[in-house]
């Protein structure tokens, strides 16, 4: 076999592996999710008023706490789902335990609507709400809702999920980024 | 009950292609013409088979039958019956049984119709299509089935996105079927030819015709496309460089490259190697394209949920790929021709030239859609390749084609000299910059709209020349009228006008694209009763008015169109609101001429009764489509020329006829 | 004869290089006009000079420019520019208060970069690895242009000889070939013969 022994073949062949084999890792990947470049950074700034309770709050008077800072809206239906595990983590980790806050900042929304919102879907911890020209949302780097951010004690975003948040994103990720203890973020 | 037949004629379509793949090598090996004609036949049975399943899903779409699942997916029980038809490729399943029934009435009809031509290679060519075949039932009834039922069985459908209700979305993924799916039959020639070692340029002369139809639906279905994008998704554009039109945009440029390159190998017997990795390169970006809308790898607006299917599309493609290089490679001594082009300043060198940008651009096109994979493989980060980066790169190659376009058209075969080319190309140069100057005198400004319009009148300049000096002749030989000369002159090089009709509409294509360089935008909030000034037209807004189209709720922006007090027209930009869909859809208004498009999107309606418009000025997008009636026309001509005989061997030497 | 030839490939050479280097040849000479013309059209037409403060038309062309060169985070393949998305309505405002504060362009591109990432710019930086994605297309264009450019030229020049060695040469086979194209025959024969 001549072939065998011309470069060119195995050039094309290689070429043909490289380029399936770059598909096949596209397979791996997500393409709708991107990887922030704000995680291992200090959280950007923000001073938010919750919209039930009227108390106020900032990325300052949070230090020392670690925090989930869950970016929502009342009209993302996949908010919807992990309304549920959010308050689960606030009544375990915060009310019960007192090792991490839930933060909630609804985008692109109204008051009432938001409202409306966390009762219908039983949200009972802070809520507030973006201003108008999103400037949370910008500095956040959001691209949609949900998206979701783990703060640590010293205001180090940690973690970014995209999508809902997970039971497991929250045990295996969260709680050991609170309690100081190693952890991996899965692919 | 039905549906299950629909089941049952996909499975049995399977086991006829799996016949038709193997018979025909037996048929050679055995000396046994019949097991290669019974695979003919198989062929066209499959073609039966497969057309039952089809006619049992339109069947279940026009009697809303919500059992079947793909029906409810894509139709309701409003939905208009064109719209119902046409739901059968509105998604993935339905898409993919319509893509085995379009190559199964091509392989049909290749089957019946070189039954006695091609008799040497027409075995493989059967067989290479039914392992095509094979290949696209097993995703259908493995992964993707049209057929597949639900129970409980729905009352209603969701019905189709109401973004594809649009009579250019009807026909732009079928147009692009048929140009994807039309590719596999050269290549089916072509793979038969290396099988056989038959690799003399009967391939080329027979698919010829093949070729030219899929290079043109693939063609019009990208333009088809591209209307619906810019009266559908009303942000004022037609090609947004986005992964799934990239993906039909490859095949269309190293097809175009092939069509260009056979001509050589067909007229002076060279490029037979260049000519192979082409036909391989254009049918593996074919079944790229559709991997790519698919796999769900590339993000698109245009993807279809993630599945399985995807890696299937992966492994099938790289078996095409390394069987069809295998081959060639195995054959390359065959391939090899001393023939080559005998001098820079020569058509042969043009069409190297030709065939080089084309490939460059397919290769710019490729790299900046597999690239975010490079930089996420090698850096982990993601990146967007956007307009901003194929413009650049592509831009400058679309131009240097246009002059090209020209030049190649009266450079002569094998070799010219410096004083040929400066006689004949005096005028055109001049034209060319004639071109230019009515854009200065225009008032653009903008550097690469003057190139265009330059290398625009250039070419055309040197077409219409070209042929004016045929008929010239043609009518001083004949001492026939002008009418008489024009017809004669066409009819006897269909090929070589029509080539000319093709060639114009692309520079139809590329007068237009330059329109985006100058292109303006506005902004203006309007209360109503008052009127804008804005791109030389005065707007005047009436109000708002609501009417309820079909399903949808549509808040109108009323707003008339003035030139100089003289009333042109009265535009309705409106946000329909469906009541399936959270967010309105823009539903824009365009007021057309040859000069520009007034494009108006309603962007918002404003609590005090004002609204905001968004204003483009886009020039020249109808000369764009322009475009579509020459490639029709051109196409249609090179199509229906005159086939030179082609030499059949009277016997062949492993296959005895009977 | 001889010597007629010479002169007639001596001159065609000449006319092969400048070709060669325009490309197209003979539109080498309608490109320079044409650079020169629009050239002057472009600065007789200049647009006003960005000035540090902005406002009314020219701010909104600023944005308008800026915007086209990040993506709508929430589309496809579109700009923020050209979208009427949530977030680049957002966007489009940051950046405008962001150019009323005196930022300029690199500025506000950074700052989204830091938010965002690369992936929010519509086309990678020219550096590092993006620089590959950038001059990629262009080198090996020209790698292979030239290298097929050189491959016709020399056969040009091959052919030229041949033809005059086959003048040259007396004829002296009773197949009217000479011996130069028997001795091809002979070679082609022995390559279809190794072929199975």
């Amino acid at each position: 076999m001549n072939m065998l022994k011309s470069w060119k073949f195995w050039a094309v062949m290689a070429g043909i592996t490289g380029l399936m084999g770059l598909f096949a890792f596209g397979f791996t990947k997500d393409p709708r999710k991107v990887p922030s470049p704000l995680v291992g950074k200090p959280a950007p700034g923000f001073s938010l008023v919750d919209i039930n309770t009227g108390e106020q709050l900032s990325n300052e008077t949070l230090k020392g706490t670690p925090y989930i800072l869950n970016f929502w809206a009342s009209w993302c239906v996949a908010c919807r789902t992990e309304a549920r595990v959010l308050e689960h983590a606030f009544q375990r980790y915060w009310k019960g335990q007192q090792l991490f806050r839930v933060i909630g900042i609804a985008i692109q929304d109204t008051p009432e609507k938001a409202r409306a919102f966390a009762r219908n879907f039983g949200k009972t911890y802070y809520l507030a709400l973006d201003n108008e020209s999103g400037d949370i949302a910008l500095n956040y780097g959001l691209y949609g809702v949900p998206e979701s951010f783990f703060v640590d004690a010293e205001g180090v975003i940690r973690y970014k999920e995209i999508g809902p948040v997970t039971p497991r994103s929250v045990e295996e990720i969260m709680v050991p980024v609170a309690k100081k203890l190693p952890y991996t973020v899965p692919e | 009950m039905i549906v299950n037949i629909g089941y049952v004629l996909m499975a049995a379509a399977l086991g006829v292609s799996i016949y038709g793949s193997i018979a025909p090598h037996l048929g050679v090996r055995r000396n046994n013409w019949n097991l290669v004609r019974s695979a003919q036949y198989a062929t066209i049975l499959n073609f039966l088979l497969v057309l039952g399943a089809s006619a049992v899903l339109v069947r279940s779409f026009l009697a809303d039958d919500f059992s079947v699942y793909f029906v409810w997916a894509n139709s309701s029980t409003d939905l208009p019956l064109m719209y119902k038809l046409s739901a059968f490729w509105g998604g993935m399943e339905g898409s993919l049984l319509f893509w085995n029934l379009v190559l199964a009435s091509f392989s049909a009809y290749v089957a019946y119709a070189y039954q006695r031509t091609n008799r040497e290679i027409i075995p493989y060519v059967i067989a290479t299509l039914n392992i095509i075949h094979v290949f696209l039932l097993l995703l259908l009834l493995l992964w993707s089935n049209p057929l597949d039922v639900q129970s409980p069985v729905p009352l209603e459908g969701r019905g189709l996105n109401p973004l594809l209700q649009h009579p250019a979305m009807a026909l732009h993924p079928p147009l692009l079927y048929l140009g994807y799916i039309g590719f596999s039959i050269p290549f089916a020639f072509a793979m038969a030819s290396l099988v056989r070692g038959k690799l003399d340029n009967a391939w080329v002369v027979t698919t010829r015709r093949w070729t030219l139809a899929a290079w043109y639906t693939l063609t019009v279905g990208q333009m088809f496309g591209g209307q619906w994008a810019y009266e559908e998704l009303g942000w004022g554009g037609y090609w947004g460089w986005d992964p799934v039109e990239n993906a039909s945009f490859m095949p269309w440029l190293t097809g175009t490259a092939f069509l260009h390159s056979v001509m050589l190998q067909e007229k002076r017997n060279m490029m037979k190697i260049w000519n192979m990795v082409l036909i391989i390169i254009t049918f593996g970006l074919s079944i790229l394209g559709t991997f790519i809308v698919r796999s769900g790898v590339l993000n698109s607006v245009h993807a279809f949920a993630q599945s399985e299917v995807g890696p299937a599309f992966l492994v099938f493609l790289a078996f095409a790929m390394v069987v069809g290089f295998f081959l060639m490679f195995k054959r390359i001594k065959l391939l090899e021709s001393r023939h080559t082009a005998e001098s820079l300043l020569s058509k042969e060198s043009s069409f190297l030239l030709n065939n080089l940008m084309l490939v460059g651009i397919a290769f710019t096109v490729l790299l900046g859609t597999a690239f975010p994979l490079v930089a996420e493989a090698v850096r982990g980060t993601k990146l967007s390749i956007q307009a901003p980066f194929f413009n650049t790169i592509i831009s400058p190659l679309g131009m240097a084609l246009l002059f090209l376009m020209g030049y190649a058209t009266i450079v002569p075969w094998r070799q010219t000299n410096w004083n040929f080319l400066v006689r004949n190309f005096r005028i055109p140069v001049l034209l060319g910059v004639l071109g230019v100057l009515v854009g200065v005198v225009a008032g653009i400004t903008s550097l690469g709209a003057m190139i265009v319009f330059g290398g625009a009148a250039f070419t055309t300049g040197i077409i219409v020349i070209d042929y004016a000096k045929a008929v010239r002749v043609r009518a001083r030989q004949e001492k026939a009228g002008l009418l008489n000369a024009l017809i004669s002159t066409t009819a006897r090089n269909q090929q070589r006008w029509g080539g000319a009709l093709i060639h114009l509409g692309v520079v139809c294509v590329m007068v237009g694209l330059a329109g985006n360089y100058y292109k303006e935008e506005f902004n203006r909030t309007v209360q109503p009763g008052r009127a804008i000034e804005v791109a030389g037209y005065k707007l005047l807004f009436k109000g708002m008015a609501e009417e309820q189209i079909q399903n949808a709720r549509h808040r109108q922006a009323v707003v008339e169109i003035f030139d100089n007090e003289k009333q042109l027209d009265v535009l309705k930009p409106a946000r329909s609101y469906y009541p399936t869909q959270p967010d309105p859809l823009t539903e824009v208004a365009i007021y057309r001429t040859l000069k520009e498009d007034l494009y108006i999107v309603l962007a918002q309606e404003n609590k005090d009764g004002s609204a905001t418009l968004r204003i483009l000025k886009n020039p020249l997008v109808m000369v764009a489509w322009m475009g579509f009636p020459l490639f029709t026309v051109g196409t249609l001509l090179s199509i229906f020329y005159r086939a030179r005989r082609l030499e059949q061997p009277v016997f062949s030497r492993n296959l005895e006829v009977t | 004869m001889y010597s007629a030839d010479m002169m007639f490939s001596g001159f065609r050479f000449k006319a092969i290089r400048s070709g060669a280097r325009a490309g197209t040849g003979v539109t080498a000479r309608s490109a320079a006009l044409l650079v020169a013309v629009l050239l002057l059209a472009g600065l007789l037409n200049a647009g006003p000079a960005l000035a540090q403060m902005l406002s009314g038309e020219a701010l909104d062309a600023e944005v308008r420019r800026i915007s086209d060169g990040l993506r709508c985070p929430t589309c496809q393949g579109i700009s923020v520019n050209d979208s009427d998305a949530s977030f680049s309505n957002q966007i489009k405002d940051k950046v405008r208060r962001m150019l009323m504060e005196g930022q300029n362009e690199e500025q506000i591109r950074a700052y989204f970069v830091s938010r965002y990432g690369e992936w929010i710019l519509r086309a990678p930086k020219k550096e590092g690895l993006g620089l590959v994605l950038w001059v990629l297309p262009g080198l090996l264009m020209l790698v292979i242009g030239f290298w097929v450019g050189y491959k016709v030229y020399t056969n040009t020049r091959e052919n030229i000889e041949e033809q005059q060695q086959e003048l040259s040469q007396p004829q002296d086979d009773k197949s009217g070939l000479t011996t130069e194209q028997l001795q091809r025959i002979e070679k082609d024969l022995k390559r279809y013969e190794e072929l199975d």
